[in-house]
């Protein structure tokens, strides 16, 4: 078995989205598309190993070393404060972290608010920054809901087109940051696999100039 | 005799390691009694670990469970004498990130302390490199100066954007490295920051990197010392792979100058950190100068090794 790069690769719509990119750069492997259960793929030609994992554990492989190299979205990197090297933005999925809530709640008025999110630890360092207190109500999904049913004064969640915000009566107050899929790497592995890590690096950086097209 | 077979892998690298730092004239420092948990207050700043776990003593004085033991030595240190070579063993106290509860941890750690010469700090590192070549067959020591990014940060007068542009550094990100200058720094020190942020070559190419990228700015003084820490392993005829990158340590403020780690195949991060530390020293002795680096040989449990 060659001891190529472990690549772990986010499951669902962002995957297939960074799948495509691959393929481009020559890092296609066929089964990974195929519609089964399985979760590791081996590319015996190269030596490289794929694995499909949820998008918010990417980081969590590459940085525990499981994984050489991933792609994972920069609110994962943020949320979990990941030990990696952030090599590349590929410039998929891009969406924003914002503040929202309802028209009429005085977002700006206020220096106390209950807060329901998914990225508890972005929401903390950003109102801590902005000089507001903050009450952290940590959900798991569906967070347009919290201000509506008065769980929270407002919600810090990803906003890509803005349809379900405004399909649920509320308005972005405030921007924290854009959000977008990044190549990462494991800091160890930059050494030991450098070479094919930055061969990745440059391909995916000769796309956007369209010399590979 | 005793019988090899009775002793756990831990324990025989822990003879092996204490075998080589005495070989090259490392006296064993033994840390018997504990520090006021005020004292690691006041010196945060260069403790790798903000969480301290104290008991109240016997006293009512408030005492902590050693979060370090590099600052005991110095505040413990014989200013007369001209130059200590010390090694330690001991237990500390920390919260690693992957467990959030405090754990005891077994560190080995060097330190040469006093009025030193180059080839003083030269030899700690050609050690550190020993102590990786002791515990795996393919380790890298990857080596970084610390005051040339310090220096140029005042140079590009950056000093606003310190902590970001230092981050960047940490996660090699260019983009975020240039979204932070595009509003502070001139074309020329962008171009500067780019090159050596992305930097990563084996020591010797990488002094000859480092020279192209800094042929502008002054910095003949660092180019030199690196120069002659490459001699220095040369002559010695040092096995090991060093490199020269600039992404490496956490606590700038600890590590005015060289700083380095080492890494192993297999084990995800790094399991050897240090480096010169002559600032911190000087508040207990202007004449004085420090380097000394600590293997964290809990981390090869992943690798299977102990």
């Amino acid at each position: 078995m060659k001891d190529g790069l472990r690549i772990a690769l986010p499951k669902g719509r962002i995957g297939k989205e960074v799948y495509k990119t691959l393929k481009k750069i020559g890092y296609d492997h066929d089964e990974i598309l195929e519609n089964n259960r399985k979760l590791v793929f081996y590319d015996k030609e190269r030596g490289n190993t794929y694995f499909l994992v949820k998008p918010s554990d990417v980081a969590t492989y590459v940085e525990y070393g499981a994984a050489d190299i991933g792609f994972v979205g920069k609110d994962i990197l943020l949320e979990n404060n990941s030990n990696v090297f952030e090599l590349y933005d590929l410039n998929i999925g891009k969406c924003r972290i914002c503040v929202a809530g309802e028209k009429d709640f005085p977002y700006h008025a206020k220096n106390h608010l209950k807060v329901a999110t998914i990225f508890p630890n972005i929401s903390r360092n950003f109102f801590l920054s902005s000089g507001k207190t903050v009450d952290i109500i940590t959900l798991h999904g569906s967070i347009e809901i919290a201000p509506l049913v008065r769980l929270s004064d407002v919600i810090v969640d990803i906003v890509e087109t803005g349809t379900t915000l405004r399909e649920n009566n509320l308005i972005v107050y405030q921007e924290i940051c854009p959000v977008s899929t990044r190549y990462i790497a494991n800091k160890v592995s930059y050494t030991f696999k450098n070479e094919e890590i930055i061969k990745i690096y440059n391909l995916l950086d000769s796309m956007k100039d369209g010399t590979d097209d | 005799m005793f019988k090899k077979e009775l002793f756990t892998n831990k324990e025989i690298l822990s003879f092996k390691l204490r075998e080589l730092f005495s070989s090259h004239g490392y006296a064993l420092y033994e840390m018997n009694s504990f520090e006021p948990y005020s004292f690691y207050l006041e010196n945060m700043d260069f403790l790798s670990s903000k969480d301290i776990l104290y008991f109240a003593d016997k006293d009512g004085t408030l005492m902590a469970l050693k979060p370090d033991i590099t600052l005991s030595i110095i505040k413990n240190l014989d200013t007369t004498i001209d130059k200590h070579k010390l090694y330690y063993s001991e237990n500390v106290y920390r919260v690693p990130k992957s467990f959030e509860k405090f754990q005891e941890i077994l560190q080995f750690g060097v330190e040469v302390i006093g009025r030193l010469s180059d080839e003083d700090m030269f030899s700690l590192i050609y050690l550190a490199a020993k102590s990786l070549a002791i515990i795996d067959d393919h380790p890298v020591l990857l080596i970084s100066d610390n005051s040339i990014f310090q220096k140029l940060i005042e140079k590009a007068g950056l000093s606003k954007v310190h902590d970001k542009v230092f981050k960047a550094f940490q996660e090699k990100n260019l983009m975020q490295l240039n979204e932070v200058l595009k509003d502070y720094a001139d074309d020329e020190n962008i171009k500067i920051f780019n090159s050596l942020l992305s930097l990563h070559l084996p020591l010797r190419k990488g002094i000859r990197e480092l020279e192209r990228i800094l042929e502008d700015v002054n910095f003949r003084d660092n180019i030199e010392y690196l120069q002659d820490l490459q001699q220095y392993l040369d002559d010695h005829d040092l096995q090991t792979d060093v490199f020269l990158d600039f992404s490496i340590p956490e606590g700038l403020k600890y590590y005015d100058k060289i700083s380095f780690v080492g890494i192993i195949p297999g084990v995800s991060s790094e399991i050897l950190r240090g480096g010169e530390y002559s600032n911190l020293v000087k508040t207990k002795e202007e004449s004085y100068q420090a380097s000394g680096f600590a293997i964290y040989l809990e981390k090869l449990n992943y690798k299977g090794n102990l």
